[in-house]
């Protein structure tokens, strides 16, 4: 069983190298890949469909900056936020707008497992674990 | 001599008399009176062993019963001083199970106490956190409520502003 699933991983990771074109995720080599595995691994292509696209979503979330806003965010600011967070990182960033009203206001940022918190509701939660920790005590 | 032939007394037979009496009392002190002697002085010897011995028991009798009143009077003693003893002791062991009972009842108390301490002091802050969501659950739909424009404006360039730093 542990055998299969390493054998799964190792087939999902030689896709997942496999799919860049110039350094940027293709979605084509994606598809084919997908296919590839339909195709060749019969019996195991959902553990491999599973673990090539648990690659792609890792991979997505660490080269995506995903900037949530209360209201709409005009292309300048996106790009200030992204040129700033690729530079500190040094690589290339995509960016995801996700419009949510219950931040408040202000931004709420997220790359890969860190996340930058400038939203109002944010700073009300810091409010709140402040008092929270002084009154636990 | 005449007047005992008066008397009708004849020398020759009172001498054959006398010599007859004194054979017989010779006889009869050996053969007779020596072997009842020596029964009687056996007797006697006896009785006096007899009474020697009973004398002795006697004195052996009072020997006894006089040590046997001193063990009695020494176990009366001993058996005084173990029940005094045994008292004392009781005494002790009641006096520590009291105090034990006392110490035990207190640290039950104590615990009892501090345990409501916790409780309540536990109560305290859970109605502080709760206090604090509710005010902040307030705020917050003050703040959602009152949010212009302008602020929201500004509080982007604000966190632009701190994204950069």
């Amino acid at each position: 069983m542990k055998k299969i699933k390493t054998e799964n991983q190792k087939a999902a990771k030689k896709f997942f190298r496999d799919s860049f074109t110039n350094n940027k995720l293709d979605v084509r080599k994606v598809r084919k890949h997908i296919q590839a595995a339909k195709n060749i691994y019969k019996s195991s292509t959902l553990g491999i469909i599973k673990s090539y696209l648990a690659l792609i979503k890792r991979h997505l979330q660490n080269n995506t900056v995903v900037i949530e806003t209360a209201e709409k965010l005009d292309q300048k600011k996106v790009a200030t936020i992204q040129t700033h967070f690729a530079k500190k990182l040094d690589k290339k960033l995509e960016a995801r707008i996700v419009q949510n009203p219950n931040i408040f206001a202000g931004l709420r940022i997220t790359l890969g497992d860190n996340q930058w918190d400038y939203s109002a509701k944010g700073k009300l939660n810091q409010i709140r674990e402040f008092l929270h920790g002084k009154y636990s005590s | 001599m005449d007047i005992l032939k008066d008397f009708g007394v004849e020398p020759i037979l009172l001498i054959a008399q006398v010599v007859n009496f004194v054979i017989l009392l010779i006889l009869l002190k050996r053969f007779l009176y020596k072997p009842i002697l020596k029964v009687l002085e056996e007797r006697k010897k006896k009785i006096e062993t007899s009474v020697k011995q009973s004398e002795e028991i006697q004195k052996r009798f009072e020997e006894t019963a006089q040590k046997q009143a001193e063990i009695l009077d020494k176990a009366k003693v001993e058996s005084e001083q173990i029940i005094e003893g045994a008292k004392n002791e009781a005494k002790i062991l009641a006096d520590q199970i009291q105090l034990d009972a006392a110490n035990a009842a207190n640290e039950t108390i104590k615990r009892t106490q501090q345990s409501f301490e916790i409780e309540k002091q536990k109560m305290i802050i859970e109605a502080k956190r709760e206090i604090v969501d509710i005010v902040t659950a307030a705020t917050e739909k003050v703040v959602q409520k009152n949010l212009t424009k302008q602020d929201k404006e500004r509080l982007i360039k604000q966190a632009l502003t701190e994204i950069k730093e």
